[in-house]
């Protein structure tokens, strides 16, 4: 199926020319014209690639997941890029606007978790998450300050962990205080209730501070 | 070096000597542009990022909501279109009208598809009240237009909101997940709907004929912008609806 | 270089007259008059709400506005003086006029965005137009959350400011578009790249810049919309959010922006030193590649905005290391223009004029940046007069003195017409004392302490008081001082395109790059024919080529 298509009107002004871009003419254009197959090549290892991506993320893969998730998703965008977009056929200083478009996301993207992942870890007492999520409890919250503070202290008692306390398992965070005060959110806002908490792990962890 | 050893043909501008440089200098434009829109959606991946590391339980829970099936639909969908795309500009190089006619055609059926998936998807969150920040399980407001609070100061969510009402998320950083959801997704939407635009002056332009393997710059400029709008949905499926 | 000059009998761009020859036009010539009429227009307005400031200063009480109008003043100036004069002024105005001229090309790569970019920037404009009428913004320039997200009864005006900068941010993008792919594709026959002129390296780099960093500002600013509009909450600590991730995103494009400011100042500069002294530049091609240079590494430093806002101290450590890497490629350009000066033949001209001032200004403003890219001393600095005074230094002192010289340098070029010459010296004089007189005071105010964005300063002790009352008084004077010399400027400038003003000589300065090389004013379509580069942008006719050394 690698025929070209057959030439249309204009082409058939150029039928010497099976490109039909003109290499009589410097005046014009040389431009690549791929095979169909590896259109419908690249269009096949797409469609396994993406079955693939929802295949890996039924396995349970935990945080490695998201990884293979990109590695795929990458790959994806590579053949994309170079086939559909004709990338790998233009001009070097085209290749590089694109590339550099993904530098200075990158820096972007690293230069700000330097904040965001390492916050407070120097000085603890100054983690701007901890502060601000006090700074907003307003008086109606207290029950949940007060369960939020016991989270705080858990969480300096263990220097191994995140001082946000997001990223710590589920299981570690509801520990002593917690239960007593997210009951009673939960038995307001839904009758699930008390049981909830250690029944429902994605949910525990935040729960001891709201 | 005289450039003007013949007459320019009508698709060349007057400040453009050769239809080579024209083509040298706006597809060198076009690139620049998609560099711009990276940029552009790089704030988004930002606030991503940044969210999934705040609260990742919550990201997980609250991903269990959207509907993966839809998003693999519109997956393929979009990656089909991208083939089509790519078959009318190798048409318009090759100066197959009628096929160029047909694959525009094909990718902006596509495009609508894509978009009634996503008009589905939309109104499964509104139905759930999975809405952004203040909107979430959709708080009960007094008169005064302030949130009314229960005993402990937590917002009070409308009875028929069975998702928010179960407790099962924490409401606000779920409220922020479906903030970077909706806001990931919408402007991608958006981008689909500049696209069906753009493809539709495409088509139009290319019924008449204007379009022949000297000047096709426009078709591929489109398809250039098409290809990064599947590229963009790429990293937005597995980000969204297959956290894990 | 060969091409041929425009004749008499060949029209001038300026020739066709009626509404719509300019409403319609794809002339980036006409686009960069028009662009340059509203850059002026909003340079007064914010000129004006910086004297408002500087007026309520002179007192310690805040006897003029209240505390609330004050926020509203100061912010509006900022946002104008940023959003639409600074930003747009070289590469909008002065750019989009001189880059085909000088690279020997018929126009921009695309006209019809260029028009587009115009009126992007009008629409945008006009929202923020629409925000002080909606009853002001005053959130500062930066719209930091939670400011611009609290409960405000001037929400509206937080809107339509936010929604205007937005819009401008794509008439900036389509510039740089515009330029990158002008300078890439579009160079006349026999232009190398290091045949290019410098003022045209500067544009180039600005162009990277405006591509690559706007459209986070898009972005951000679409965010803060949704947030405020809807209440998305990514930024409301409240609901969750984090606001110093609004600073990252904000100050990852404004950092840079700074860049995209200061830049085609330095263009513009290396382009005036070397004209007027009839000298070849020093080091061309370190200060082209420079000009790169301050592009990229303008990237990595934004954080130094943020050393007191609650980021990581790892980040603070990071951002503050990196930060001092910007001052190798500006001292490489500061050295080459000195170098530049030694030994040429030296014309008081002007422009020249502003040239050597913009050299001690800059250094004044770049020098004084050490001390707030040190981590230690910026907690003790921030917010106070002194950061007022360091960018005031670069943007003021740095832009727009190279801007102003630009304008008197390519003034005949671009109307045909030759100013009051002596009335430009004197004003140019008025302009540097009366800039230094206001903003080397700031310098004595911050480090005693006056904080920034203060309307009234009666609180503190007698002494104190005393010192600010001193330093701000001097302040203001400067600032009259400065004004007038301005207004001068503006009236010989309007004066001379008078009926009968006087007509400007072919080529007044004797400059050789290509824009030189067409009529005065240029022709409709630029040059007769397709001129061709044969010399490099300084090879001045009175250099002794007799020896082979090149400096």
């Amino acid at each position: 199926m690698a025929t070209p298509h057959s030439t249309g009107s204009y082409g058939a002004d150029h039928g010497a020319d099976p490109h039909g871009a003109g290499h009589h003419d410097d005046g014009h254009p040389h431009e690549h014209i791929s095979p169909l197959s590896m259109y419908f090549g690249v269009f096949g290892a797409l469609m396994v690639l993406t079955v693939m991506t929802v295949w890996v993320s039924t396995l349970g893969l935990g945080a490695v997941s998201i990884y293979v998730a990109m590695f795929v998703a990458i790959i994806k965008a590579y053949m994309v890029c170079a086939y559909f977009m004709h990338l790998k056929w233009d001009s070097p200083f085209n290749r590089l606007i694109f590339i550099s478009s993904i530098v200075f996301m990158a820096i972007f993207f690293i230069i700000t978790a330097t904040d965001i992942g390492f916050r407070g870890q120097i000085n603890p007492e100054t983690d701007s998450m901890v502060l601000r999520q006090e700074e907003n409890a307003t008086a109606a919250e207290a029950a949940r300050k007060a369960a939020f503070e016991a989270k705080t202290v858990t969480l300096a008692r263990a220097p191994g962990s995140v001082p946000t306390g997001v990223d710590t398992p589920p299981v570690a965070v509801p520990a002593p205080a917690a239960p007593a005060t997210a009951a009673a959110p939960a038995t307001a806002a839904a009758p699930a209730a008390p049981g909830a908490a250690p029944d429902a792990p994605a949910a525990a962890a935040p729960a001891p501070a709201n | 070096m005289s450039s003007h050893d013949h007459a320019h043909p009508e698709y060349v501008q007057h400040h453009f000597h050769t239809a080579a440089e024209q083509r040298a200098a706006s597809k060198f434009g076009m690139w620049a542009f998609i560099a711009q829109e990276i940029l552009f959606f790089a704030g988004l991946f930002m606030a991503y990022a940044a969210f999934r590391f705040f609260y990742p339980e919550t990201f997980v829970a609250a991903h269990e909501h959207l509907s993966w099936k839809m998003g693999g639909v519109n997956t393929i969908v979009l990656i089909t279109s991208s083939l089509t795309m790519a078959l009318a500009v190798r048409a318009a190089q090759t100066g197959n009208q009628k096929q160029l006619s047909i694959q525009l055609l094909l990718t902006i059926v596509f495009a609508c598809c894509f978009l009634v998936v996503k008009y589905f998807e939309y109104s499964a969150k509104v139905h759930h009240c999975l809405l952004p920040g203040d909107y979430y399980g959709l708080p009960l407001k007094d008169d005064a237009g302030n949130f009314k609070l229960d005993a402990i100061g937590n917002r009070i969510f409308s009875d028929h909101c069975d998702i928010p009402k179960s407790g099962q998320m924490d409401a606000k950083s779920a409220g922020i997940f479906f903030g970077v959801y909706f806001i990931m997704t919408g402007m991608h939407g958006l981008h689909v709907l500049v696209g069906i635009g753009l493809l539709a002056w495409i088509w139009l332009r290319a019924r008449k004929g204007h379009f022949h393997p000297k000047y096709f710059s426009p078709v591929e400029y489109v398809g250039l912008y098409w290809h990064l709008v599947d590229l963009i949905w790429i990293f937005l499926f597995p980000l969204l609806y297959l956290v894990k | 270089m060969s091409g041929s000059y425009g004749n008499e009998g060949e029209q001038s761009y300026l020739s066709r007259k009626g509404f719509l020859t300019w409403a319609l036009t794809l002339d980036h010539k006409r686009i960069g008059l028009m662009y340059l009429g509203a850059v002026l227009f909003f340079f007064l307005i914010g000129g004006i709400m910086a004297l408002l400031v500087r007026t309520e200063l002179l007192t310690a009480e805040g006897d003029l506005f209240s505390g609330d109008n004050y926020n509203k003043i100061y912010t509006l100036h900022g946002a104008i003086m940023v959003f639409v004069f600074i930003i747009p002024s070289v590469p909008a105005a002065l750019g989009n006029f001189l880059l085909p001229l000088m690279l020997g090309a018929k126009d921009v790569a695309f006209p019809r965005l260029n028009l587009a970019s115009w009126y992007i920037y009008l629409l945008g404009s006009a929202f923020l137009i629409f925000s002080v009428l909606a009853g002001s913004i005053d959130t500062g320039w930066t719209f930091y959350t939670p400011y611009s997200i609290g409960p405000s009864d001037n929400g509206n005006a937080i809107i339509a400011a936010t929604l205007g900068v937005f819009i401008l941010g794509f008439s900036s993008i389509l510039t740089g578009v515009n330029f990158i792919s002008t300078i890439h594709k579009m160079r006349a026959p026999g232009m190398k790249w290091m045949d290019m002129p410098l003022m045209i390296w500067a544009l180039y780099a600005t162009s990277v810049i405006q591509v690559l960093a706007t459209p986070v500002l898009a972005i951000t600013l679409l965010l803060l919309v949704f947030e405020r509009l809807l209440g998305f909450g990514i930024f409301n600590p409240a609901l969750g959010g984090d606001p110093v991730l609004y600073q990252h995103f904000f100050w990852f494009y404004s950092h840079p922006a700074v860049y995209i400011m200061i830049l085609p100042g330095f263009g513009i500069v290396s382009e005036l030193l070397t004209v007027h002294s009839r000298k070849r530049i020093f080091g061309y091609k370190a200060i082209a590649f420079s000009s790169v240079a301050i592009a990229v590494i303008g990237f990595l430093v934004w954080g130094h905005h943020m050393f007191v806002s609650g980021q990581s101290e790892l980040s603070s450590t990071i951002f503050s290391g990196i930060t001092f890497a910007v001052a190798i490629p500006t001292a490489i350009k500061v050295f080459g223009w000195v170098a530049t000066l030694y030994k040429g033949s030296i014309r008081f001209t002007t422009p020249m004029l502003y040239g050597l001032y913009f050299i001690f200004t800059f250094t004044i403003g770049g020098l004084t940046g050490l001390p707030l890219a040190t981590l230690a001393s910026d907690v003790h600095l921030h917010d106070t007069y002194y950061v007022v005074a360091h960018f005031h230094y670069v943007m003021m002192g740095g832009l727009v003195i190279a801007f102003i010289g630009g304008l008197h340098h390519w003034w005949p070029k671009m109307t045909g017409r030759m100013y009051n010459i002596k009335l430009a010296a004197f004003a140019s004089v008025l302009v540097f004392i009366g800039f230094n007189l206001t903003f080397f005071s700031q310098f004595f105010l911050g480090s005693q302490g006056m904080p920034r964005r203060y309307h009234a300063y009666d609180r503190v002790s007698e002494s104190l008081q005393g010192t600010y009352k001193f330093w701000h008084q001097m302040s203001t004077s400067g600032s009259y001082i400065l004004a007038i010399g301005l207004f001068i400027t503006l009236g010989y400038l309007l004066a001379s395109l008078r009926k009968g003003g006087t007509r400007s000589p072919h080529n007044p300065w004797g400059g050789v790059s290509m824009e030189w090389l067409t009529a005065t004013p240029p022709i409709e379509h630029n040059f007769e024919g397709q001129p061709v580069c044969t010399h490099g942008p300084y090879e001045f006719p009175e250099i002794d080529k007799s020896a082979q050394d090149k400096h």
